[in-house]
This record gives structure tokens, sequence and C-alpha cells, in this order.
């Protein structure tokens, strides 16, 4: 069945895992593959060629990028309800009121916008990347990040192989999977942070629609309202021409001024309701948006990160270029089978006494060489010499052997080139001669080295092997020096 | 327009699988000592992009030449009818066994294909082979002789002298020691047996030179993944507590070394394959210093930087950053930026010199410890690793498919390679190499720099050669 529709993540992780194990495939069968595909292709974009090669190439393959995939799905989802839980939480805790003190809004700006903001400015720490300056400090931050949390719980949910944990190594020594790492971290951070300020805002909007939230201001710190009143216009300046009445006038600054000792100091409580807007729009311009913002941004770079992830791989390098690359092919499709050894080797002939008779093929030692040889190292005296093979015509090798032909039980010598193999015309002429000197006789082959050299051991092995293949009791080669 | 095809053709056991193996890169051809290893033709195409350029057509050796020739002078009809005759012998004998090989070898060359006969110009001529030559010319077909030298002997002229009588080209190439410049202009040439050849030989060399390129670049790739894996390797230690003790710290740098080995195994797998390879072993005896360990003294001392030039090195680097606050300044600094940049450099390389790894213990977000060892800090490793990865490189490159021994070095491969890579190459990717230290992360210009580097290195081994 064919695989569904996979995003660039799986691809970028079970495209390398997949080319690592398809380099057991030969070298020029992958080169024709690929290029093939890569010929098939219209797309330009490199990334979109290597998922197209990977659609064409394996349909039916499953990696371990969907299980990852699903993993990644299923933290996401957790960081979204743990951001949202929270939201909830702390949004009841600062817009708690029983009736009798009304929602402090230095608190509820304090804890739903400025706590907010400065994780929002560590979390912007992270961003310029690993700079010399702020590296030290980003690797102190960096484990406190929601998102890093996520991670690790990522590594031992995914129980990737080492090769795999590097991938959300955000320290890792390749950019690519340093970049997608701290990527998917913010990632995860923003999806928490942005589900905490969606929770926060559903909240207070829940709580002042179903029930009758009085706000005021207090704070120990000498402040006028005045003062207060330019720091709200200040917050509201974002959404004062949109929203004008959610932007508290002086009269309701100064009308919400409360102090606990002072009770009754207040104005009516219709009149404190009004600072809801205002809270709302805090909520949603200083902690809802930015997080937005931060989360789009880090969505965009995560798939630009998966992107670099699947291309930076060399073994997808190597693969981009052979879908660019003709084709070169030099090897054979298929090769022989191993020829199998000879049963036996011929049998050695040392040494024995009496006379012999020589034939001398393709002149490949002088006769009187040749009687030399035969005393010193068989024993034998060449009493008749004849020349065959070689230049001669076939009738020449015919009178050689009818120069042998003989009833009288005899050794005849045959001195061949140890460096030229064992032709088949030689063993039919060893045949022939068999023939004509009968079965009783011996004949012993002798090759002989050009030059001063010696037989080597190879070329004694390949006549043995040529001559034992005759299976003939009495045809013998030289023994090896 | 026909495809050229050449059938290699000649005595047995005179190289004519080992020229095949050379010139179609295969190492799967079957090759031995032993005559009547070949049995059958078998045919190796070039093909680009699935469009045949040409084809060797690797032919077992004459094994009864001289009955051939008198079975063909005993139905000459004349010169003219010469190619006739031997299509005829074919056709007769096609069932008999006693003429299997000599079927096997002219039916090619009576289909059309070009002759290369070869010989083995280190053993003396012997009129033997003239029957050989002289069927030949009674194919009427273009031809070329080649004298192989399969041992030391030397009797190219006498065989040079002989061959001009059947040949009108002839030349010498030895099949097993031939690098690709040869082999190359050994396929060149064939277009001068038949000048319709020669167009198509021309893009088929094109084509392989092209691809020699993309290979070794493709070769610079990998030792450069190599160097960017092994130098920001890092592993981890489960721990029990904030304190690793001895036995934890050794794991972590036994593991870290483990992988750095299988690294460089995985690494030299895979140039092997490039250069298509893929069996070839390296052999203890024969290649010591790449079969010994990378961590080891031996590897330090072949591959390593001397303390002066990772000195030198370290203040060059250093020379670089001091340089740029120099031109931030507009040269109000009188230049003492690259001095102090360069004597900080220097230092920092000599303090640096002797350790393997950075060695920490981390927190976990999700609760306990683990020492993290890694990434490698020590200096002279990357050029190790580059040394040792380099000399491999080559030794596969200039390796020649007809060899069936391991891979072995000659006397000056062990020299030091670090002293071959000039100081500005040994700058460039010494501030990789501390990008990589300093877990600053190597991205892809510097991964540009690194490959592109390592691939003049490789083509200046090349070109040195």
């Amino acid at each position: 069945m064919p695989r569904p529709a996979t995003t660039l993540f799986e691809d970028a992780i079970d495209v390398p895992l997949w080319l690592e194990a398809d380099r057991l495939t030969p070298h020029a069968e992958r080169s024709r593959r690929d290029r093939e595909i890569g010929l098939t292709l219209e797309h330009r974009d490199r990334i979109q060629r290597v998922r197209g090669w990977w659609r064409a190439a394996a349909p039916d393959e499953e990696g371990a990028g969907p299980h990852l995939e699903r993993v990644r799905g299923a933290i996401t989802a957790v960081m979204a309800l743990l951001g949202a839980a929270l939201g909830v939480s702390l949004a009841l805790a600062a817009f708690q009121y029983d009736g009798s003190q009304p929602v402090n809004v230095v608190r509820l700006i304090a804890l739903l916008v400025v706590v907010p903001a400065l994780f929002l400015v560590v979390s912007l720490l992270l961003l310029p990347g690993r700079v010399p300056l702020l590296r030290g400090l980003q690797d102190l931050i960096a484990p406190l990040n929601p998102g890093a949390l996520a991670l690790a719980v990522f590594r031992r949910l995914a129980r990737a192989s080492p090769e795999l944990a590097r991938t959300f190594d955000w320290r890792a020594g390749r950019s690519s999977a340093a970049r997608f790492a701290k990527w998917q971290l913010v990632c995860w951070s923003q999806v928490a942070a942005v589900a905490f300020n969606v929770a926060v805002l559903a909240t207070a909007v829940l709580l002042v629609t179903f029930t009758d939230l009085a706000f005021r201001w207090s704070t120990t710190l000498d402040v006028d309202p005045e003062a207060v009143t330019r720091i709200v216009h200040a917050i509201a300046w974002p959404w004062h021409a949109f929203v004008p009445s959610a932007v508290p006038s002086a009269e309701l600054v100064e009308q919400s001024q409360f102090f606990r000792l002072d009770n009754g100091g207040l104005a009516n409580g219709r009149a404190l309701t009004a600072w809801w807007p205002f809270t709302l729009l805090t909520i949603v311009t200083y902690g809802l948006l930015p997080r937005l913002v931060l989360l789009g941004v880090a969505l965009v770079r995560l798939r630009a990160a998966e992107g670099g992830l699947l291309l930076d791989d060399p073994r997808v390098t190597q693969l981009v270029d052979r879908m660019a690359s003709p084709a070169v092919e030099t090897a054979a499709a298929e090769h022989a089978e191993r020829a199998a050894a000879p049963s036996s080797d011929a049998a050695g002939y040392r040494e024995a006494t009496g006379r012999a008779r020589a034939v001398i093929w393709e002149s490949c030692v002088s006769v009187e060489t040749a009687r030399a040889h035969a005393r010193r190292r068989l024993g034998v005296e060449l009493v008749a010499a004849a020349e065959a093979g070689g230049g001669r015509t076939l009738g020449a090798d015919r009178q050689a052997l009818d120069s042998m032909g003989s009833s009288e039980q005899s050794t005849v010598v045959v001195f061949t080139p140890a460096w030229e193999p064992p032709l088949l015309e030689l063993l039919d002429f060893l045949g022939e001669l068999r023939r004509r000197v009968g079965d009783e006789s011996s004949i012993v082959v002798v090759p002989i080295a050009d030059g001063e050299r010696a037989v080597t051991a190879v070329e004694h092995e390949t006549w043995a092997r040529a001559i034992g293949r005759l299976g003939d009791p009495r045809l013998y080669v030289e023994a090896a020096a | 327009m026909s495809v050229p095809r050449f059938a290699i053709v000649g005595h047995p056991n005179k190289g004519k699988s080992s020229i095949v193996a050379t010139l179609a890169e295969d190492d799967a051809v079957a090759i031995s000592p032993h005559p009547g290893t070949t049995t059958q033709a078998r045919a190796y195409p070039m093909r680009l992009d699935g469009d045949t350029l040409y084809e060797l057509i690797d032919t077992p050796g004459f094994q009864r030449a001289r009955e051939t020739l008198a079975w063909l002078e005993a139905h000459d009809r004349g010169a003219g009818a010469r190619a006739a005759v031997v299509r005829e012998f074919v056709a007769a004998h096609s069932a008999d066994k006693r003429f299997s090989d000599e079927c096997e070898l002219l039916k090619p060359i009576v289909a059309g294909a070009g002759i290369l006969y070869v010989v083995d110009g280190s053993r003396p001529y012997g009129r033997q082979y003239e029957a050989e030559m002289e069927v030949l010319r009674w194919t009427g077909q273009p031809r070329m002789a080649l004298i192989n030298l399969i041992s030391t002997g030397d009797h190219v002229e006498e065989w040079r002298a002989a061959l001009a009588q059947y040949f009108s080209i002839v030349r010498t190439f030895d099949a097993v020691r031939a690098d690709f410049g040869r082999r190359i202009d050994l396929l060149r040439s064939f277009g001068a047996i038949d000048e319709s050849w020669a167009a198509p030989l021309t893009r088929a060399t094109d084509a392989l030179v092209a691809d020699r390129e993309r290979r070794l670049r493709a070769a610079a790739v990998e030792i450069g993944d190599l160097l960017i894996d092994s130098l920001s390797t890092t592993v981890t230690v489960p721990l029990a507590g904030p304190d690793a003790d001895a036995a934890a710290l050794a794991n972590g740098r036994s593991k870290l070394q483990e992988r750095v080995r299988r690294r460089e195994r995985d690494s030299r797998r895979s140039v092997q394959e490039i250069y298509r390879h893929g069996a070839l072993a390296i052999d203890e005896s024969a290649a010591p210093y790449l079969v010994v360990d990378v961590f080891s003294a031996q590897s330090f001392s072949v591959f390593g930087l001397s303390a002066t030039q990772l000195a030198f090195t370290g203040a060059a680097s250093g020379a670089v950053a001091g340089t740029v606050i120099d031109v931030a300044l507009g040269g109000a600094s009188l230049l003492l930026g690259a001095g102090i940049g360069a004597a900080v450099g220097a230092a920092g390389t000599l303090v640096g010199a002797g350790r393997l790894a950075k060695v920490r213990v981390l927190g976990q977000p999700v609760g306990g410890y683990e020492l993290r060892v890694g990434p490698i800090t020590d200096l002279n490793l990357p050029w190790v690793l580059l040394g040792r990865a380099l000399l491999h490189a080559k030794l596969v490159a200039e390796r020649n498919h007809a060899r069936r021994d391991s891979l072995a070095l000659d006397a000056r491969a062990g020299a030091h390679l670090a002293d071959d890579i000039g100081s500005d190459r040994r700058r460039a990717l010494e501030d990789v190499f501390r990008r990589l230290r300093n877990e600053r992360g190597v991205n892809a210009a510097d991964g540009s720099v690194l490959i592109e580097t390592i691939g003049r290195l490789l083509e200046s081994e090349a070109a040195a050669k």
C-alpha cells in the first residue's frame, strides 16, 4: 500500500536513514536509478526534488519519521494544554474578586503582561543564533525554556539512535541540526505561550461576561493619579485610535485609586467595571500578539530548518548530485562465475635414468640447452629432438610426432615456454603423442623460463594444473626446483 | 551511427581482462594468474544516462589459432572474401567445442567490433602469435595492438617491431598501474582506429572526466562530513548524582573515541564506493598508517601538526580575528589587534594541546544528571583525521581496478602529510575546526569552505601524482 503523504519533517528524518541503508546498493545502480528519477522530476527546487525522489524511490517505505512526527505532535498538544492550564489558573488568580476587594489593575498587568514580557525577552535572546557575546547567556537560559523541557521529553520518547538524537540537540556541530533544534524549541515554547495568553484572555472574557468584576489600582509607591494616567495612556496608545472606549480616562484613574485602610474611598461599582476593555486589550496587545508573531516566525523558520536538515545531510547532497549528473556506467551487468579448481595437478617428475627423446615446443629452448637441462635436471640423455608448435605449420607438428612414434618403451620430454599458457593445441599435441608412443612410455613436460630467471611457482602451478586435467597417469610435469 | 565496440582479444593470460577491468573500472572482473579464467565473451558497455557510447568486450584467448588459420586458408577465395570466410568459420564451428574459444572471440569481430589485440611486453615475442594476428587480419576489422606489461621483463621493442607488421597502431599500456589520465588517453586513442568512432569516444571520455571530477567533490564532501561529525560529536553518560567519577569519565571518553572510529570507517567505505572500490580491503602490513588506531601516538606523529605548526596555525587565525578589530577601528589601533590576536591564538593553541574533549556534568530538564563528553577539543585530532582521510582517498582514487591485492602505501605516502598543506589552507581549516570546538556550529558557508579546501587538497594530490 502506498505510503500516505508525508511531512517535510518526516522526510528529513527518513530520507537520510533510507539512503544510509541504500549504501549496500551498488554505486552504478544507485546512479542510474537516481538519475532516472531525477529526469522525471519537474521541480527545480532542491527540497521538492528530493521529496519527489523519495515518493518515487521508496513509495511503500515507512521509517522512523512518522513515529517522531506523532511524538512531536503529541508534545505540541501537551505544551498547548500546559500553557492553557497555566493561563486559566493565573487568570483566575489575577482576576479574583469576591465582592470585597476589587481586582488590582497593577497586579493584573504585572502578572499577565510584565512577567510574560520578561519571558518574551528571554525567548528573544535565543533567536540571534550562537553569537559569541550571547553564547554564555544563551547556554544559561536555554535549559530554563519550556521548549527545552519539551525537547528533553521528546528525546526520551523518541528513543532515537545517537545519529538521530543529534538532530534534536541545539548545541549540535552541524548548523542545520542546531538550527532545527533551536526553532523546534522556540516553537514549542511559543505554542505554550500563545495557549497561555489565549486561556488568560478567554478566562477574562468569561469572568467579565458572567461575573461583576470591579477594578481599582493600588500601590504603596508614591504615585499620583496623573502619573498613573500617563502610564495607562502610554500602555493604551496602540489601540487609542481604534477603541477609544478602552482607554481609561483621568477621572476613572483618579476614582479607582484604592487604599485598604480607606474603605469607601472608591467610586461606585459600575464606574469601576469600566477598566475591563483596557485589561483585555492589554493582554491581547502585550501578551497574545507578540507571542503570535513569534510563533509565526518560529513556524516559518522551523519549516526552513526542516528543509535545511534534509538538504544539509551529505547523503542527500550526494543524492541531489546523482539526480543532476549524467549517470555514467562502465561495469558489466553481470559477471562470470569463478571457474572451479581442477581435481588434481599432474605428478611431478624428478629423476630417471636412460635415454629419452625430446620435443621442443614453440622454440622455447635450443637443442643444446634442452640436452643439458635433461641431463642435469631429469637424469636422462636426449638421443633425438624435434621442433613443433610456434610458427611452424600443423604439418611440421605431424612430422615431429612421426619422429617420436615408436613401439619402444621410452621417455619423451616436451619442453614448453613456462611463461606461455598451456594452450589446447599443445594439449591436442600431447594427446596425439601419447597415442603414438603408447601407454607405457613416460611423457615429461618441462616448462622453461625465459632468460636467466627460474620458473615461478605460479607458472609451475599453471602447467601442473593443465596437464593434470588430462588425467594421464604417465604424463608428468617436471617437479619444481 | 553505430556504437563503437571493441573486442579485447589475444593469447590467453596476457591481461585482456585486466585491461577491461581497468577501463571499465570494474573490480568484479574475474582476473587470475592462471589461464582460462575467461571462457565467454562479456560486454562492458559505457553508458551515459542509458545511452551506450562504446562497448568493451572481454573474450577468451586463442587456443587453436593455427588450426583456425589452416581452415581459413583452405577455404580462401581471395582477399575480398576473407572476412566472409571468417564468418563462415564461425558459422561452421559454433557448435564445435574444440573451437568454442575462437568462435567466442571472433563473433563480436565479425559483427563489427574493432580489435584490441593484447600481448605481454614483459615476455619474449614468439612466432606462435603470428597465426593469431593473421586470423585477425583476415577479419578485415580496424585494429590496434596493446603491449601490456604484466611482469618486469622488457621485450617491448621486440614486440613493437613484430606487431607493426599486422597493426597500424601499437601502444604500450600497463593495465595494472595505469592511472586515470592514461586510461582516458587510451580510450581517446581508440578513436584513431576508425574515424567514425572518434566523436562518441570524445563524448564518452569527456563524460568520464566530468564524472571523475564529481567523484573527487563527493569524496571531499565525505571527508568534510567526517570532520564535522567527528569534531562535533558528544556522548552522554547517565550519572547518579552531580559528580562524575573516574569510571564515568573513562566510559564517556571511550564512547566518544569509538564513535569517531566508527565514523572514520563509514567515511572510508563511502569514499571507496565513490571510486567503485566497494570491496577493497586495507592490508595491515601494506598500509600500517591507515590501519593503526586514529587515537594512537603513531597516528598523531605521522598525521598531526608539530607544536610549532599548531602554534603558527593558531596565531594566524587569531591574527585574522585581530585584524577585524583593526579594520573596525580604521587603523587607529596601529595593527595592535592583529598582533594581540596572533599572540592569543598561539597561546591558546599551546595551552589547549593534549586535551581530548570537553567534559561537563549537566542537569537534565526532566530530572537527573548526565555527563556530556565532547566536542573534541584536542587541537591535533582534526589534522590527524584529515591526514588519514586524504591519504586514504588519494590511494583509493589512484587505485586501478585491475589490481586484486589489498590497499598498500608507497614509501612516501606516510610522510608528514600536514607539511603538504599550505598555511592559507591550514588557516581556513583551523577556523572551521575552532568553530566546532567552540560549539558554534558549522553553517553552509563554513561547510563550503571546508569542502572546497579539502577538494583542492585532493586535487593537488592528484596533480602531484
